[in-house]
């Protein structure tokens, strides 16, 4: 794996925490999902994808992450 | 391969040597003109202009000594006696202010006769060596001596006299020989003046009057900060530049850019055929005015230094000795180890970093490989650990990632607000031309948790120092803004008019928050309220209040926020879009703005236009011919931990040593180690150099053609004036890397490279090599709306159309001081080195700063028993290191700070993998650390050692073949 998956999900923690001050969970999820396609490679996006849609990633997840990882995904399958 | 092109368009940039120019008073600015006669000629100049300076102007030489343009007049020297009409005696005319009507004599009788004398009385104290003086041939007092026509001395020489005095060579870079001096205070002013260190005075009046440094103490041990503008003042032999008195004049000159920090002055490149006899800035430099620092005058010697790489070479393992191969042999290894890396982990295994250190056109074509050849987008720049958030947080804020102003403008500042920089060692010409304006009343605010040397030098003291706790700017920024939003002191006109609207609304109902006001956050920052308070009144109500900030902003885990922060500040006191206000990254390096504009960021295309448009994607496919992937490659932090990983194989670094300047070196070296090919590209063997299996030697800023785009986002030309150690330009490396690999790139100048940058990007359409020969410098955007660049930004409208108001919570860092690590440690830099140290090391600035020190405060010392000068441990949570402490009141207590100039120092040690949320920019800033008296240097440091003795060997191994063989 090309960054560690606790790296990754710090990042998008951390992210997570800066890039809003909106506390609904779904539009700060949608604006991560945002800031990862811009600036993440599809290799970090892809592994973040796999680990948050399996167990025990799923359930560690905090919400906006899993809201984010929601986005990514359909965005996914849209293409 | 070296074409005849290059050389010829070299040749015409050099111009015979000749002293500069000099009308001898500074130039006036006035809408009043005033019309005079001088010996006859009528004259027209603007108001406030000195006769001295009308006579010259109009080709009317009048003798002067003390007087320089320079230097506001002085009228000392009486050399310039003029007659007046219907004035008496004899006056000054660098003192004497033009009339209208004026009918000036510079020539009669009694003028010459008065000259004479004058002379006659410099020359009685004078030696009459002028055959082997350093000056001969470019002295103005010879010169003088000769335009008044001085014939004998007929006091003699055998009076009281200062021929004996001794000369102070205290310092490596320059002589003074007080023998030589004529008291004429030109150097004394320059260092007022200009330079703004008031290290030199006259001591002693009358015949005793002599130049001296402090309190009279040698040179080297004085204020002194070997800038140099008194050697450049000098109009005798008193002070000159060692490497002049060595090697003798100048036969010709270049104009080019220095390669040091983001000011990029501009200097003459004085030579004799090959040999730089001395760098002397440019006085028509657009971002130096004539003016430089220790490292860009004295500290070029670097570049003949005998380190320099002068081959190329290869090698299968790092634990082999180097092979030196011709420059064939070595591009066809590297392209085969690269295509065989790609053949086995696919195509994305490969990356490349690009170099603030290189020129645009050099940095344009490594993103080019790695987009074109390599095909995909592992692309980064050292940027990225210095000013990313810059990037992010001003495109997202103003949309454009770049400074607003031009230097000058701080000349029309009311406020200047410094917040995480420290001009006066890393950006120093820029921080004279602040403090001139200081000098003359501006107010300074300085947010910086030490007391850096502009909050209180001579003639200048900070109204305010927010010493705030290292990792709170963010806090301190809300704190300000809250201020301005709940006290009434917003531009309303400027928002309304030039913002978003709703963004500004959201914006507002967030910063007003109680929990954003000053005394909320005083338990966070550790500033007093009222501090902050008046600060922020201060910079809102100015008029004219600009922002200068450095990586003390940027190098957080919230770089960005900060950076916003800033924006959102400006903007709502509408300090955007107008002579002396603005938004000003201070850039470390030369080429930082470059880097970046040249499309150096992994999801950026030259000009910030992102990798997934596919209308942009589309002109760079057309023109370069193939199809490039729509996403964002890695970053180099996740190129390292993807090397580490075993996924990432294969990096090309031109210019850059990843292995001293990023953080946590352990991992740093831990990924270079795992990679299957590693393409240094450098000028020495650098720490990142002991890793790699191909090294291209790279060539200095003296040895190759392009440009450099300094902090203002001016563009100046770096011109070639001597050959390249092992023959090839840096560019000229990359294109043959390139058509290794199959892709061909074929330039013969790098004027090429620039029309293809101007073709591709709208905010460089304009820029050429021909605009940069006709104006000396541009600043982009330069395009058919700003056909002569653009000064200030932001003037009508923001590239994004309206200001965008970024909300700015405040995530404290991870990294938090525990019972085991209680200290905080920040990084930063001093004057005489220049970031890893790898040019200045190789210097005489090495006299300056031998090592890197740990300032610790005396309590936190006493606490630890630790003394001024003892081996100290610093040790965080990722390494450990061991540094010689200074106990000083200069940081707060609970924060230690270093330097990390020196390799062995290892401060990068101890600095951690957190960084910047939104780009990844390392905390630098802020690492929790232990610090502990010790009594030897830490493990990293001694194996750090026996693998650079190791390398050193690989490579000395290499010479020694290439002695036997030939």
């Amino acid at each position: 794996m090309s960054v560690s998956i606790d790296k990754l999900v710090r990042m998008a923690e951390q992210i997570s925490a800066n890039i809003s001050i909106d506390e609904d969970t779904q539009r700060r999820g949608e604006k991560l999902a945002l800031h990862m396609q811009k600036f993440w490679d599809p290799r970090m996006r892809q592994n973040f994808l796999e680990y948050a849609r399996s167990e025990p990633g799923a359930s560690a997840l905090s919400p906006a992450l899993a809201a984010a990882a929601e986005h990514l995904h359909a965005e996914n399958a849209g293409t | 391969m070296p074409s005849d092109s290059t050389v010829d368009s070299t040749v015409k940039q050099w111009k015979p040597y000749r002293r500069a120019d000099d009308f001898g008073t500074p130039e006036h600015i006035s809408e009043v003109s005033v019309a005079l006669e001088i010996d006859g000629q009528t004259v027209t100049v603007p108001e406030g202009t000195s006769v001295m300076r009308a006579a010259i102007e109009a080709g009317v030489n009048v003798p002067k000594l003390c007087a320089s343009d320079s230097l506001e007049p002085f009228g000392s020297c009486r050399l310039c006696v003029v007659e007046i009409e219907g004035r008496k005696g004899f006056p000054a005319s660098c003192t004497t202010e033009v009339a209208e009507g004026m009918r000036v004599s510079t020539q009669t009788p009694a003028v010459a006769k008065l000259r004479r004398n004058v002379m006659e009385l410099y020359i009685s104290d004078h030696p009459l060596d002028c055959l082997t003086c350093p000056t001969n041939g470019d002295c103005e007092l010879q010169d003088m001596a000769g335009a008044v026509g001085l014939r004998d001395v007929r006091y003699g020489y055998d009076g009281a006299n200062h021929l004996a005095a001794e000369k102070d060579k205290s310092n490596d870079y320059f002589t003074f020989d007080p023998s030589k001096c004529i008291v004429c205070s030109r150097c004394v002013r320059a260092c007022d003046e200009v330079q703004g260190t008031h290290a030199l005075t006259i001591d002693g009046r009358g015949f005793a009057s002599m130049v001296a440094a402090s309190d009279d103490v040698p040179f080297f041990d004085s204020e002194c900060v070997s800038c140099g503008a008194c050697v450049q003042a000098c109009p005798t032999a008193t002070l000159t530049e060692n490497s002049l008195i060595e090697l003798g004049q100048p036969e010709h000159y270049a104009i080019t850019t220095c390669a040091y920090c983001g000011v990029g002055c501009s200097f003459r490149a004085e030579m004799k055929g090959e040999q730089v006899v001395r760098m002397v800035p440019n006085k028509d430099g657009h971002a130096n005015h004539g003016h430089s620092c220790v490292k860009g005058r004295f500290a070029f010697g670097y570049a003949t230094h005998p380190d320099r790489i002068s081959a190329p070479m290869i090698r299968d393992s790092i634990h082999e000795p180097w092979r030196k191969v011709d420059w064939d042999e070595a591009v066809t290894f590297a392209a085969q180890k690269i295509r065989n890396v790609q053949q086995q982990y696919g195509p994305l295994s490969v990356g490349g970093i690009t170099s603030s250190r290189c020129t645009n056109e050099e940095t344009y074509l490594v993103q080019k490989l790695v987009r074109a050849a390599f095909g995909n987008n592992n692309v980064d720049t050292c940027a990225r650990v210095c000013h990313s958030p810059t990037g992010y947080g001003l495109k997202t804020t103003l949309g454009e990632s770049a400074g607003t102003q031009t230097f000058d403008s701080v000349l029309e500042a009311d406020v200047v607000m410094v917040i995480g920089a420290n001009p006066t060692d890393a950006h120093p010409v820029f921080a004279s031309q602040m403090k001139r304006r200081l000098r003359a009343g501006a107010e300074l605010i300085v947010a910086d948790p030490r007391a850096i040397g502009l909050v209180r030098s001579p003639h200048i003291e900070a109204k305010h120092h927010l010493q705030l706790r290292p990792g709170t700017n963010v806090a301190l920024v809300n704190a300000m803004a809250h201020v301005v939003v709940t006290e009434g002191l917003e531009d309303q006109a400027f928002i309304e008019a030039r913002c978003d609207i709703e963004a500004y609304e959201t914006w507002r109902e967030f910063i007003a928050q109680p929990e954003h006001s000053p005394e909320q956050s005083e338990s966070v920052t550790g500033v007093p309220a009222a501090e902050v308070r008046a600060a922020a009144r201060l910079y809102a109500e100015a008029g004219n209040a600009a922002i200068y900030y450095g990586l003390g902003v940027t190098e957080h885990s919230q770089g960005s926020t900060m950076v916003m922060g800033i924006a959102n500040l400006a903007m709502a006191t509408g300090n955007l879009g107008k002579l002396g206000g603005g938004v000003n990254p201070l850039r470390g390096q030369n080429n930082v703005q470059g880097a970046c504009d040249m499309g150096s960021f992994p999801h950026e295309l030259p000009g910030y236009r992102h990798i997934s448009d596919p209308a942009v994607r589309g002109e760079f496919e057309s023109r370069w011919g193939v199809s490039l992937l729509p996403e964002p490659g890695y970053r180099i932090p996740n190129m390292l931990d993807a090397a580490v990983s075993g996924e990432f194989k294969a990096l090309y670094v031109q210019g850059e040593d990843v292995a001293q300047s990023d953080p946590d070196t352990q991992h740093v070296t831990a990924a270079l180690e795992a990679l299957e090919c590693l393409i240094v590209q450098d000028i020495f063997l650098n720490e990142t150099a002991k890793y790699a299996h191909v090294l291209l030697p790279g060539s200095t800023f003296l040895e190759k053609n392009g440009t450099f785009t300094n902090a203002e986002r001016r563009i100046s030309p770096v011109r070639k004036v001597m050959q390249p150690v092992a023959g090839l330009e840096d560019w000229e490396v990359t294109c043959a890397l390139s058509n290794a690999l199959g892709y061909p790139m074929e330039y013969a100048h790098p004027r090429e490279i620039m029309a293809e940058i101007a073709a591709l990007t709208p905010t460089f359409r304009g820029v050429s090599y021909e605009l940069l020969d006709r104006r000396g410098s541009v600043q982009w955007p330069c395009n058919t709306e700003h056909p002569e660049g653009t000064e200030i930004m932001h003037e009508e409208t923001f590239p994004i159309g309206k200001g965008h108001f970024a909300p700015t919570p405040f995530v404290a860092t991870d990294e938090r001081t525990t019972r085991k690590y209680p200290l905080l440690l920040t990084t930063g830099r001093i004057l005489s080195q220049y970031n890893v140290g790898a040019q200045t090391r190789r210097t005489s600035n090495i006299n300056w700063h031998d090592e890197d020190r740990l300032e610790i405060h005396p309590e936190d010392a006493e606490l630890r028993g630790i003394a001024d000068g003892q081996w100290v441990g610093i040790t965080s949570r990722v390494g450990e290191t061991v540094m010689r402490a200074v106990v000083t009141d200069g940081v707060l207590p609970g924060v230690v700070y270093t330097t990390f100039h020196h390799p062995e120092s290892g401060a990068n040690v101890v600095t951690t993998e957190n960084s910047d949320w939104a780009t990844n920019c390392p905390e630098y800033k802020v690492t929790a650390v232990q610090v502990v008296p010790v009594s030897q240097p830490s493990d990293w440091q001694q194996r750090h050692a026996s693998f650079s003795d190791m390398q050193e060997e690989a490579l000395a191994s290499a010479e020694r073949v290439e002695t036997t063989a030939s």
